[in-house]
């Protein structure tokens, strides 16, 4: 995860995330719901 | 302007924000503050991005600030006024304006945990930031005046008197049975398991025993974790796979999305009841039936007693309904 930080034009903190979905993200939509169980 | 005022009668302060009279209500959607800023937009909005895939952005009407003003009046040692000092963010679910979380993948309430988990981090760094409270309204019958998915973050000077009371009971279970009151609570649960809607390996979701709502739902950490900051990436993925479990069994119940008010509760940043702060997340709908709210009224407001219209045994067994129902 990586965070960018910005001033918009109302002078207040912006900050944005950007994840790496190469591995595990992507992996846990393979399945979805997978780890769920009632 | 923003100021606190203590209530020595309930022990609690209270904040006035008069500015939030003007916030921006219910705004078009070509308006709103929350999209990204197009190329060619006439106005930039709040993210100064074409794109972005989830953000936290300084809240434009804040309850409380980094340089509160002054307090418009004095108080006096019985009635104490002071700065409303703290921080708001807003966090933005996703760059979507009419997205629902529900049909979004695991992997972007995955992403939202990770967020959380770094702003309960970095804003209880503060020393005046003594609780990092994580929080979503969702839907106007809840108040919500802008749609596009979002939820808040308050960064408080002090313990919000609704956690403080749940460490104060927590701390005397432990002195008194030498075990975290939570952690006997989702125990006697499980063991019941008539109340449980869905549970892996690291969380459980359950209409509680003692549930306010018709249809309040708790998410318990199963480990004695007492905030995000516990957290591993096993407890990001199991969290972010129950949210979306509980997501869909709620809006599968009406077939709408049900509003609800989200709140996580966990240990304070001021560094207080590691052994008695146990991380959970509880969500509140007001919906009582498909088309009738629960009003707070007389008992709720004036006597601070719920009365609840349904059995939490009734309302789990929809709802775990309406979750297998999502997964077919």
């Amino acid at each position: 995860m990586r965070k960018r930080k910005q001033i918009n034009h109302n002078d207040k903190y912006v900050v944005l995330f950007e994840f790496d979905e190469s591995d595990e993200l992507a992996a846990v939509d393979d399945g979805d719901t997978e780890g769920s169980d009632d | 302007m923003t100021e606190r005022r203590w209530d020595p009668t309930r022990q609690e302060w209270v904040i006035t924000a008069t500015h939030r009279q003007e916030r921006t209500f219910k705004p078009p959607e070509d308006y709103c503050p929350f999209c990204p800023t197009e190329a060619d937009a006439e106005y930039p909005t709040a993210i100064p991005e074409s794109d972005y895939d989830m953000a936290v952005v300084e809240n434009g009407f804040p309850s409380l600030q980094p340089d509160p003003p002054e307090p418009a009046v004095d108080g006096s040692k019985l009635l104490p006024t002071e700065p409303a000092n703290g921080q708001c963010e807003v966090v933005l679910f996703t760059p979507e304006h009419d997205g629902t979380m529900s049909r979004e993948p695991v992997s972007r309430f995955i992403k939202l945990v990770k967020l959380w988990r770094d702003r309960y981090d970095t804003l209880g760094e503060k020393d005046d930031h003594e609780y990092v409270y994580i929080f979503e309204n969702r839907g106007e019958d809840v108040g919500v005046t802008l749609h596009h998915p979002h939820g808040q973050i308050y960064a408080y000077p002090f313990v919000p008197p609704k956690v403080r009371t749940e460490l104060h009971s927590s701390q005397e279970h432990l002195e008194e049975h030498g075990r975290c009151l939570f952690c006997d609570l989702l125990d006697e649960e499980r063991e019941d398991s008539r109340r449980i809607i869905a549970e892996n390996d690291a969380f459980t979701a359950v209409v509680p025993y003692f549930a306010r709502w018709a249809y309040e739902v708790h998410i318990y950490a199963n480990d004695h974790l007492p905030s995000l900051a516990a957290f591993d990436s096993d407890h990001e993925r199991a969290l972010g796979s129950l949210l979306k479990d509980v997501l869909l069994a709620y809006d599968g119940l009406f077939g709408e999305e049900l509003p609800y008010v989200m709140g996580m509760h966990q240990q304070p940043t001021n560094g207080m009841g590691e052994d008695y702060a146990h991380f959970h997340v509880e969500f509140y709908p007001p919906n009582r039936t498909e088309d009738k709210l629960k009003h707070l009224a007389g008992s709720e407001l004036g006597a601070g007693t719920y009365i609840n219209n349904k059995l939490a045994e009734e309302s789990a067994a929809e709802l775990r309904e309406s979750l297998d129902a999502a997964r077919e």
